[in-house]
């Protein structure tokens, strides 16, 4: 068997593997991070100007653009199409490519293509905010913006699809299920929706409902997954050992796989739409709990002994806190798509922290942590300074906690009171007033956090991070706990 | 077979399922919706002698200011059962044309839920978003006086302090009164009222918009051939859903 100086030239070679793999990633990597944190900052100013609206409508004037049907929608497209996804390509490239253990020979075509994708948001959110939107959730843009978008989408995964191809490890990994799945999922939903929606329209409620519908596989086939992707990678990396149950996964992914399709539609429960298709996408909703569960459990049961991780290293602590948030985000959607709740939430300002809760709780906290992860490995320098990442992460947790509390009770003020029919409809807004005012002051929580994190990241690429000693810490590394025996 | 050929097969299989049946073939299944015509017997008690009667060309043109304005994104144009969902039906004009409507005699006024080809004349249907105003499917219904409309468009909060709505004075024009008030110039009063010697008159784009809202009355009588209830009492359709 293999001599200790063997071992060491294997983990020599490993090590220059790696980084050799950073560093031909680290430009298209770089470029996909700044550019989605870019949009981050302008999706968030928007949300807060949308936000602001709701409560003090003529604060900001009467200006066409600052309307709200105008700044939530551009709001909305600009966090999910200029933030996620192109934070979601950055991790998903550089997870594929460390699982795969493939160099990136040339990226020209992936940068390319990441112009392009800019490009279309660009003239997408440009294109609301002057009143060319087309009122589909999350479908606003400007018709035939999709087109470009689509194409950019389709170089990129494939980048992501041939290294898999390419790949020179035996062992296919979870988190490579889920960003294949997601690179396989979003453009087949998004090219059927677009195509028949802009194109070859059916009924008025169809297209209607082909819009909630790829409102929700958006949700649940491509956030979901390249989340879940980045946690599968990050958790076992932290603790230092493999997934817990490749059998729990293996359940987890397939039945998130049999239902993510399916959902959506209960968006319209009750609507003007063959009884059935609410009550499927319904009942796909509730049963993702299902997964929800057995990805919990995994996770814990891999993290055991080990949670300790999460009072020192930056990134355990937003992956974890984005692995809770997933279940509220689970649990809320099945809880909107029962009657009993749903009724109350349907068309409130519930359903917006529902969204919220996986767009920035789940999705966003994950990718945070991915981004404290990964920056320092391509940029070869340690984050600054702990205590700006616990700065971001405090202000990031307190504000997406303080808009979600906020948001769902205002949604059931305003479901609850809408009930009562024998009175005055304008009440039913006004009581989810003062909870709108404090969604506006967690959106400035939000905006402050990630002024914070856009420094912190801008430092990094200018490698102004720290150029020595171990990686940066929120907390000083107990080591002393760490000798402790595991407890059960 | 290969790993990873099953693994695309099954993922391919696990999404086309949906993709068929929720979403082809409902696509499919109505593409070539049409209007129905009404039998002999239920031409005296309904509107227009096809169900749903359709609208105007200049209704088209509002539709798409209301899309690209985002109108959605507080409004709803559907009308939710009273059995699982709460009270929709009940507000009044919300379903249809309600109880106080004057109507002529022998014709009912009907509360129903809105089915499919209610929204047949538009290129979407705007089922909206966000509740933060009141539902529009019935909105022709209750609006009575155009200027107000006009109004509440222009300046929300002329018409009512409370309200949260975005003032839409981009569709509007300033203009100087001529030798007497334009017929068209919005009655703004104190201090939403235009400087001296200035009115207020809706653009051809405020116009399309309020022409479009007008159309939205979706309570029209669903004819037998739809399984609608005919010449039955129009309120047995809503479920129950009378106005206590």
């Amino acid at each position: 068997m293999a001599n200790p100086t063997n071992n060491q030239t294997a983990a020599t070679d490993d090590a220059l593997q790696r980084a050799a793999i950073d560093r031909s990633l680290r430009v298209p990597v770089i470029f996909f991070f700044t550019s989605g944190l870019a949009w981050l900052f302008v999706s968030l100013v928007l949300g807060l100007l949308a936000s602001i609206q709701l409560h003090s409508p003529d604060l900001l004037g009467a200006c066409p653009l600052m309307s709200y049907g105008r700044l939530q929608p551009a709001h909305m497209n600009a966090f999910i199409y200029g933030w996620a996804f192109q934070v979601g390509f950055g991790a998903a490239l550089w997870m594929m490519a460390r699982l795969c253990r493939i160099t990136l020979p040339r990226v020209a075509s992936l940068v390319v293509a990441g112009h392009l994708w800019n490009l279309g948001v660009t003239i997408g959110v440009a294109g609301v905010l002057l009143g060319e939107g087309t009122s589909i959730q999350f479908l606003d843009f400007p018709k035939g913006v999709w087109i470009l978008m689509l194409a950019a989408y389709c170089v990129i995964a494939g980048y992501i699809v041939m290294m898999f191809k390419a790949r020179r490890e035996e062992h296919v990994y979870i988190s490579q299920w889920y960003l294949l799945a997601a690179c396989f999922w979003f453009p087949w939903s998004y090219f059927t929706a677009n195509l028949l929606i802009h194109h070859f329209p059916s009924a008025a409620v169809i297209n209607a409902a082909i819009g909630s519908w790829y409102a929700g596989t958006l949700m649940i086939l491509w956030i979901v997954p390249i989340a879940l992707g980045t946690t599968y990678y990050l958790i076992p990396k932290l603790v230092g050992r493999p997934v817990a149950s490749y059998q729990l996964a293996f359940a987890s992914f397939w039945s998130l796989a049999m239902l993510g399709g399916w959902v959506g539609l209960q968006h319209y429960m009750g609507g003007p739409l063959p009884a059935w298709m609410p009550s499927v996408s319904g009942a796909a909703m509730i049963f993702l709990v299902v997964p929800m569960v057995f990805i919990g459990l995994n996770h814990h049961n891999t993290m055991k002994g080990h949670h300790d991780i999460i009072h020192y290293s930056p990134t355990a602590r937003f992956v974890c806190f984005g692995a809770f948030a997933f279940n509220a985000f689970i649990l809320l959607g099945a809880a909107f798509s029962l009657f009993r709740f749903g009724k109350y939430f349907q068309f409130t300002h519930g359903e917006l922290g529902y969204y919220m809760t996986g767009l920035y709780g789940f999705f966003s906290m994950v990718m945070f942590g991915a981004i404290y992860y990964i920056m320092p490995r391509l940029m070869g320098c340690e984050w600054r300074s702990g205590k700006w990442i616990r700065f971001h992460f405090w202000f990031s947790a307190y504000g997406t906690g303080a808009m979600l509390i906020a948001l769902i009770m205002a949604g059931l003020f305003q479901g609850r009171q809408a009930m009562a029919f024998d009175q005055e409809f304008a009440l039913s807004v006004e009581v989810s007033y003062g909870f709108l005012v404090g969604r506006s002051l967690a959106w400035c929580f939000i905006i402050l956090s990630n002024l914070m994190f856009l420094f912190h990241v801008l430092l990094m690429i200018c490698r102004l991070g720290r150029r020595s000693g171990e990686a940066t810490y929120i907390h000083p590394r107990d080591r002393e706990h760490e000798m402790k025996p595991a407890q059960a | 077979m290969n790993p990873i050929k099953s693994f695309t097969i099954l993922l391919g299989l696990a999404f086309s399922a949906p993709w068929l049946m929720l979403v082809m073939m409902p696509h499919l299944a109505f593409r070539d919706l049409q209007a129905t015509a009404y039998s002999e017997e239920e031409l005296e008690l309904a509107d227009g002698s096809v169900y749903p009667p359709g609208g105007a060309g200049r209704i088209a043109r509002g539709h798409e200011i209301y899309t690209k304005e985002g109108c959605a994104y507080c409004h709803t144009q559907m009308v939710r059962p009273t059995e699982a969902l709460g009270t929709d039906m009940w507000r009044p004009g919300w379903a249809g044309r309600g109880p106080n409507w004057q109507g002529e005699e022998g014709k009912p006024a009907p509360l129903r839920t809105l089915r499919p080809e209610d929204y047949m004349e538009e290129p979407i249907a705007h089922l909206g978003i966000q509740r933060n105003g009141p539902d529009l499917s019935n909105v022709g219904w209750r609006i009575e006086d155009i200027s107000l409309l006009h109004q509440s468009l222009y300046s929300p909060r002329s018409v009512n302090p409370r309200s949260n709505m975005p003032a839409y004075k981009h569709l509007y024009r300033l203009q100087r009164k001529g030798s007497e008030a334009s017929r068209k110039a919005l009655p703004l009063k104190g201090e939403y009222a235009p400087k001296d010697g200035y009115e207020v008159v809706p653009t051809e784009r405020a116009d399309a918009l309020v022409s479009y809202l007008m159309s939205l009355r979706k309570d029209h009588l669903i004819p037998k051939a739809l399984g609608g209830p005919g010449a039955a009492p129009a309120t047995a359709a809503a479920g129950g859903a009378t106005t206590p």
